[in-house]
């Protein structure tokens, strides 16, 4: 693909935006195998996401961004799966830090963006093992934190942390300088979020550096007089996770295409374009990724419809977010797995795509919110009545 | 493990073989992730295999093998997987192959084991690009295979062709092909299962086996050695070999899950989370209906084999879907257990990940998959004919 000079338009359409995700394609396609070997995003794959203006979908108003607040950005995921799942999931990352730290005050967010809005931002948001001390002005942090997608290519990080302020979970902002990555990253799927370990030795937060994050959205409305955006006045475990889930939408499209691309035109018996069963598994399998990107279209929609009508998330609206995020990471799951299963010795050779989409899928599943079992489990217990975790 | 001493001894039990299977899991775990790396069965594991007596299961006894059942095989390659998918793969296909060698005239199998029990051969059954003209005595063969699992360590392959009748298997000396390397894959690296191409060999008219109703009643192999597994149609008998491996690596992911849950706590996953519970009882759940399947198929079988009783068209297709059906409970036992494993299960160290991707492997033989290995039943049962091999 050619640069795209579309980032000097000021204000492209959604539909522009989206367009632009679908010109990337082809590009993270025939990247996909070196940023698998790299275990990181290529820098020209950074470079393109940037030229495109999709990194500022996310990034609020003032500070050059183009704040689209109708779920976009996720739309954008699915979308740059289809080519590269690794290259989507830390553009989804980076996107969904990017509205994030929206929530921070004024003078954090200031900080992040001195330098223009083209900066990235990666996090690891489980607290590791880490340990945080009050200090006049703010914090000492030292720890080491997992699975930190997208942390080569960031400027700054967001850490979990437990033990200060109310007890509650606290992510704190760490500029380059004050982490080190430790490249763990050898694994089966998802190879190329170069998804590392970080370790901070020593470092110094200011208090204004720190976020509660149960009262974000939800009490603390310092994002929504700030930005005067409907997404700060959604607290932020309700809208959290579906940048995880959209480019498993966008994978297991990618999986639809590919198995297509190699049985049309085919003839004769066993695997070919006249088998019943084939025939049968592709409907199946297409039905299965068309309605989890339905459910996840719908439910992201109805988020953002409440909170411009300044309406409250119950319990039990939560947990359902909850619940299909994991369900339909299940839904793609076994759209995957049941194209990949009749897909037959050729498939399993690394230069196929399938079996990469395959590894990438399993990796993406692996996430603990996204297990049915895990994750989709707190619907059933608010719907039964008793109290959500 | 040592050498065994008696490992020429040819009254080994199948009690006993199973047992230096199950001996032979620790170091073959060991192996495991340079096996992959090497993409090949390492030398070491296959000395292992010789020495432990086990691979003399499949040759005949007038070679130097063992008079055990065939299905001493199965329960072999099904321990041997817990250790290592990938060179319990090869174990069984080498041992079906030895196996096979007894149906051809006795002048190539005495060119095969002439020189002791110990020749392995691999093979690439499916009819490759191949063309093949007749000379006097015999062939001369051309042409590219596929997935010839264990190539790197035979002495011998046996190559699918057809043309000189609907199907025919040739047997081809080491110093008749050429090994090319293209086994890049996701799962099952250190099978080697990799390309195999001929080039002008001549292949005397004794190297060739119409395999067209071989082992259906009498005929070459159980004139020569009067085992039961010679008077068994090969389609019926051969694919068990890759289903014993893949039931394997199943009760191993089951192995590993439990191993690294055992003595946890708390919430998430645990051992005390009801949903882990079900998790594991379904998993276990379908290994043990598989393996019991497994072997009663087998057992009846080998009783068919023994009274003469024909094996109906019907009785052909119930096994072929059982072999598919099988391998898919493993399949879903192993993925329900991936699953819900975690993001610390995808690190390249941990087992899990290797289990998931070589039971993905074994699972993506044509033959294996139920839409299409294991279809065949549905139309048989349903009073039309087959329309592919049974």
């Amino acid at each position: 693909m050619a640069a795209n000079t579309g980032s000097d338009v000021k204000n492209p359409t959604s539909d522009e935006l989206l367009q632009r995700a679908v010109n990337l394609v082809p590009m993270l396609k025939s990247r996909a195998a070196h940023t698998e070997e790299l275990r990181r995003i290529p820098e020209e794959t950074v470079r393109d996401f940037l030229a495109s203006g999709l990194n500022r979908i996310d990034v609020p108003n003032r500070f050059g961004g183009l704040d689209v607040a109708d779920g976009l950005v996720f739309w954008v995921g699915a979308e740059l799966a289809r080519g590269c799942a690794s290259s989507a999931w830390c553009y989804s990352v980076w996107s969904a830090n990017a509205f994030m730290v929206g929530f921070w005050p004024l003078q954090a967010q200031e900080e992040l963006y001195a330098d223009g809005p083209d900066v990235l931002f990666s996090s690891s948001l489980t607290p590791g093992a880490s340990t945080i001390e009050t200090v006049s002005g703010g914090y000492r942090l030292k720890g080491r934190w997992e699975f930190s997608s997208g942390c080569d290519s960031a400027s700054w990080l967001i850490l979990g942390v437990t033990g200060v302020g109310d007890g509650g979970r606290t992510w704190v902002l760490v500029p380059r300088q004050d982490f080190e990555i430790v490249d763990t990253w050898f694994v089966s799927g998802l190879r190329g979020t170069g998804s590392k370990d970080i370790v901070v030795a020593d470092a110094f937060i200011p208090g204004y550096r720190m976020l509660d994050v149960g009262k974000a959205g939800n009490g603390d409305f310092t994002g929504w007089e700030i930005h005067g955006q409907a997404g700060y006045r959604i607290p932020i475990p309700v809208l959290l996770g579906w940048d995880l889930v959209a480019p498993m939408v966008g994978i297991a499209q990618g999986m639809i295409d590919e198995f297509t691309a190699r049985l049309v035109g085919t003839s004769g018996p066993g695997k070919t374009a006249e088998s019943e069963v084939i025939q049968i598994r592709l409907a199946e399998a297409s039905a299965e990724v068309d309605a989890g990107r339905l459910m996840m279209h719908h439910d992201i929609r109805e988020t953002f419809e409440k909170a411009e009508a300044g309406e409250t998330f119950t319990p039990l609206e939560q947990s359902r977010y909850r619940r299909d995020r994991a369900f339909i990471t299940q839904l793609c799951l076994r759209s995957v797995n049941r194209l990949f299963d009749v897909s037959g010795g050729h498939a399993l050779f690394d230069n196929e795509a399938l079996q990469r989409f395959h590894r990438d899928a399993h990796a993406v599943a692996h996430r603990d919110s996204l297990i049915m079992d895990l994750g989709g489990q707190a619907y059933g217990k608010v719907a039964l009545g008793l109290e959500a975790e | 493990m040592a050498a065994n001493t008696d490992s020429r001894s040819n009254d080994l039990t199948s009690e006993e073989l199973i047992r230096r299977a199950a001996d032979l899991i620790p170091v073959l775990k060991s192996r495991a992730p340079h096996t992959e790396e090497i993409r090949r069965v390492p030398s070491e594991t296959v000395q292992d295999f010789l020495s432990s007596g086990i691979h003399r299961i499949g040759v005949p006894p007038r070679f130097g093998g063992l008079d055990v059942d065939y299905g001493s095989m199965l329960e072999v390659a099904t321990e041997l997987a817990r250790g290592c998918g990938a060179s319990s793969w090869c174990y069984a296909l080498w041992v079906a192959h030895s196996y096979l060698i007894g149906h051809w005239p006795m002048q190539a199998q005495e060119e095969v084991f002439g020189e002791g029990p110990d020749a392995l051969c691999s093979s690439s059954l499916n009819v490759g690009k191949s063309t093949t003209q007749q000379v006097r005595g015999g062939y001369r063969l051309n042409g590219h295979w596929e997935f010839s699992s264990g190539c790197d360590s035979a002495d011998w392959l046996m190559l699918g062709l057809h043309g000189i009748s609907e199907r025919a298997f040739f047997l081809v000396p080491r110093s008749d092909f050429e090994i090319i390397d293209n086994w890049f894959v996701s799962g099952l690296r250190g099978t080697g299962s990799k390309d195999i191409v001929v080039e002008d060999a001549f292949i005397p008219n004794h190297r060739v086996l119409d395999v067209h109703g071989v082992g259906d009643g009498s005929g070459t192999g159980w004139e020569l050695h009067g085992q039961d597994r010679y008077r068994m149609p090969i389609p019926v008998l051969m694919g068990w070999d890759l289903v014993a491996p893949a039931i394997g690596m199943a009760q191993s992911m089951i192995d590993e899950f439990t191993a690294r849950i055992i003595g946890t706590s708390g919430p998430g996953r645990t051992a005390d989370s009801p949903a882990i519970h079900l998790r594991l009882s379904e998993a276990s759940a379908e290994v043990d209906a598989g393996m019991a399947l497994m072997r009663s198929d087998i057992k009846e079988m080998f009783e068919k084999a023994r009274t003469g009783d024909p094996f109906t068209p019907l009785d052909r297709a119930r096994f072929r879907r059982d072999k598919a059906f099988v391998v898919q409970l493993g399949l879903r036992a192993v993925n329900r257990l991936f699953d819900l494993s975690g993001g610390h299960a995808l690190f390249e160290s941990v087992v899990i990940q290797r289990i998931h991707r070589d039971m993905q492997a074994a699972a993506h033989r044509d033959g294996l998959i139920m839409d299409l290995g294991g279809q065949q039943y549905g139309r048989v049962a349903l009073g039309l004919e087959p329309d592919g091999r049974v």
